[in-house]
């Protein structure tokens, strides 16, 4: 029996780890192979997850790990894709290369709909297909349709139970198996890893940062001032002691401004840039509330370490996320209907009492109407009964028909149908 | 500071506070003790200088040189290079990076080949793709005259790959090293040229260390600043620098009119006023050569159609019969 996984952080690497824990790929006989791969913008200034030491107590799990960018040099594996008419010669040079000729029984990937996996996927056909899924992405609608020769080969969803109301709708329409990531197999992993070095840090809440700028929803400046606004929220609470935690791809660019802003107030910043996930600090740390936009720590945070949270800026980022169909949506509106905003004076104020699972599947049937058009008539129940407030956009909502067309011929009008035309265009893509 | 560097990195930056934690942090990443980095801040009025504070500890032998108005691209590397105490120097630019044990290879390289500069390829990035490039010269690893790398005229060739960051030289060299003082744009042109006319010699190497990001807004290259116009000045020095050697002069010229061209292609950009700057200038550079290896050199396309009206008449009239 022969696995090959595919990974790009490290969240990834302990979700494999955890399912190979808990017997996922049966009772681990076989050969596991790793291919790890760096998707930042610039891999070759910033290592992968493979040399954190975080991956050291999870790489004996693995008999080999490849390393992708080193195989497809300088190209970048979110931009290499092989020719159509190269991929046979391609798949047998790199299964020579990997020791894989004698085939392979089962390709375990996460982001399937993209290169690099995709790619892995089409060089490596026609093995059966198993996705897993890091985070709140597996609840919303799959982004791009998969070609049949990768989709009819995705067998089973792997997940974890974040959010226990709901169910996954990724790859939904591919009539795919979800199964649930062992909760107890991922703890047991982050209490594997390297301690954090938390100091008198202990108890002392969380800011975890995000990239926004770099997915284009924010301006650097705008994602700052975020940062800004937590930081603001924490200290009206009478916290004097806070912890950043930056995305590991935009350290050195969120710390400075953030802890400027802290010595403006005197306030003590610690910055936990130590290459560790979020959960390894939850788990050292034992924080009294953790505070994000949407990240996915906000989840395992709440659900898994008992920890308190709170969220800031999700309206913005809701009104922000274009096209509407921004697989980020999903994790948006479920942190926004889900956890406590924390606002500017201090207060935390509960999200509003709502239908998350049918909301979810509401917002997931207007990002792709025509994947998910069994959805079509919940949806708009959902729509009829709530409203289009703050989770909707209303020129979406009349594309799918939910919202009466102007009739004039006016300029909206035509828009309207010039944004219809899109979503179909893209729909059928 | 120690005086026996084996290797000098000169590094100028101009508000680049967005791009140049990727060079910095790739640089730490490749740090030797045997090697000088010398940043040269020229003019910043963003948090580049910041920036470079905050990295300065990652640096056992790092030089800072600000110039509060910059002087352009030239003379900061100029200024770099003239407090360098490395056996070798080599140029980066503050938007670009460079790979894991880059530097040490490069060294690695002109040592085993022995030569006074030892040129390398590169990728282009923009965004996630990735573009390799190769410095025109085929013949790899072996030691040649830096002449034979200017020739043919009709094709690409070593002087046509003028990127002063694709490259390792020996400091020896002296004022061969140095840029044409005042150039905003283009400075590497004539010093190009002149490497291959005057160094004794050089190699290529298939390394392809360096990051070179394109679609970078604030570059120099995609302004329409007057500044841009010190091109002609570039030129004028290049086609001086072989006024007595006729054999490389139709080279020279047709490099000379590729760029014109180009420039009078995208010259929306430009004011009204640098635009008939730009046409006389020209007309004044064309002036000062032979009409008869003028006329030889010149492309039988749309470039010379485009640079046509600022020839000198003769030429214009032998052009017009020969058609």
């Amino acid at each position: 029996m022969t696995r090959v996984f595919y990974a790009s952080t490290l969240f990834g690497a302990m979700s494999l780890a955890a399912a190979l824990d808990a017997g996922t790929f049966g009772d681990r006989s076989g050969r596991c192979v790793l291919i790890a791969s760096n998707n930042v913008a610039a891999p070759e200034v910033y290592d992968g997850f493979v040399t954190s030491p975080a991956f050291e107590p999870l790489r004996s799990r693995f008999d080999e790990v490849v390393d992708w960018n080193e195989l497809i040099a300088p190209m970048h594996p979110s931009k290499w894709t092989p020719r159509a008419a190269e991929v046979p010669m391609l798949s047998r040079l790199i299964r020579q290369r990997m020791g894989l000729e004698d085939g392979i029984d089962e390709l375990v990937l996460e982001s399937i709909a993209v290169a690099p996996a995709r790619t892995i996927g089409t060089l490596f056909a026609p093995s059966p297909i198993t996705v897993y899924s890091d985070g709140l992405m597996s609840y919303g609608p799959t982004r791009d349709d998969l070609p049949s020769a990768i989709g009819r080969r995705t067998e089973r969803l792997l997940h974890f139970d974040l959010v226990p109301s709901l169910t996954p709708l990724l790859l939904h329409e591919n009539e795919i198996v979800s199964e649930v990531l062992s909760e107890a197999s991922f703890t047991k992993i982050v209490g594997e890893l390297p301690a954090p070095e938390v100091g008198d840090a202990a108890g002392c809440p969380v800011i975890i940062g995000q990239y926004l700028s770099q997915l284009g929803v924010l301006t650097p400046a705008e994602e700052i001032s975020l940062h800004d606004d937590m930081l603001t929220g924490l200290v009206a609470r009478g916290h004097r002691h806070v912890v950043f935690r930056p995305h590991p791809a935009a350290g050195r660019i969120h710390v400075r401004p953030l802890q400027e802003s802290a010595d403006r107030r005197g306030i003590r910043l610690t910055v936990a840039a130590d290459g560790l996930p979020a959960e390894a600090w939850f788990a050292a740390a034992r924080p009294d509330l953790v505070v994000s936009c949407f990240s996915t720590a906000l989840a395992t945070g709440a659900r898994y370490f008992g920890t308190q949270v709170a969220t800031v800026g999700t309206g913005l980022l809701l009104e922000r996320l274009t096209p509407y169909e921004n697989s980020n949506r999903i994790p948006a509106t479920i942190v926004d209907a889900t956890v406590p905003a924390l606002r500017l004076d201090g207060t935390l104020v509960p999200p509003p009492v709502l239908d998350v699972a049918h909301l979810v599947r509401a917002v997931s049937y207007c990002m792709q109407p025509n994947r998910l058009f069994p959805l079509r008539d919940s949806a708009a129940a959902y729509v009829a009964a709530n409203g289009p407030a703050r989770y909707f956009k209303k020129r979406r909502l009349q594309a799918v028909g939910f919202l009466p067309t102007p009739t004039s011929r006016s300029v909206t009008a035509r828009r309207v149908v010039r944004v219809g035309r899109r979503v179909i265009a893209s729909a059928q893509r | 500071m120690p005086s026996d560097s084996i290797l000098t990195v000169v590094l100028p930056v101009r508000n680049v506070e967005a791009y140049l934690p990727d060079m910095l942090t790739s640089l730490a990443r490749n740090v030797d003790p045997d090697f000088q980095l010398v940043v040269v801040d020229d003019g910043s009025d963003d948090a580049t200088p910041r920036v470079i504070d905050e990295f300065a500890d990652q640096f056992d032998n790092l030089s800072v040189i600000r110039h509060e108005v910059a002087v352009g691209l030239a003379d900061a590397r100029n200024a770099g290079v003239s407090v360098a105490t490395g056996k070798y120097v080599t140029f980066l630019d503050g938007d670009d990076w460079i790979e894991r044990d880059y530097l040490r290879r490069l060294v690695a390289a002109i040592e085993r080949l022995d030569c006074d500069f030892v040129r390398v390829d590169h990728v282009q990035a923009t965004g996630r793709d990735r573009v390799p490039h190769l410095a025109p010269e085929a013949r790899r690893d072996v030691v040649l005259e830096p002449r034979s790398g200017i020739l043919p005229a009709t094709r690409r060739t070593m002087v046509d790959y003028p990127y002063a960051w694709a490259g390792i030289y020996r400091r020896d060299l002296g004022a061969l090293l140095r840029f044409p003082s005042g150039l905003h744009t283009a400075e590497d042109r004539p010093w190009i040229w002149r490497l291959h006319q005057e160094a004794t010699s050089y190699a290529v190497t298939s390394l392809a260390g360096v990051f070179y990001r394109r679609q970078v807004t604030n570059s120099l290259t995609q302004i329409g600043d007057s500044r841009q116009l010190h091109f002609l000045d570039a030129f004028a020095q290049v086609l001086d620098g072989v006024r007595r050697e006729p054999e490389l002069q139709p080279k020279a010229i047709r490099q000379f009119v590729a760029v014109l061209a180009h420039q009078i292609q995208t010259s929306e950009r430009f004011s009204r006023p640098d635009r008939s700057i730009m046409r006389g200038r020209a007309r004044e550079i064309f002036a000062t050569l032979p009409p008869p290896v003028l006329t030889e050199a010149l492309p039988w396309d749309a470039r010379t159609e485009l640079i046509e009206p600022l020839l000198p008449a003769s030429v214009r009239r032998v052009r017009s019969v020969a058609s």
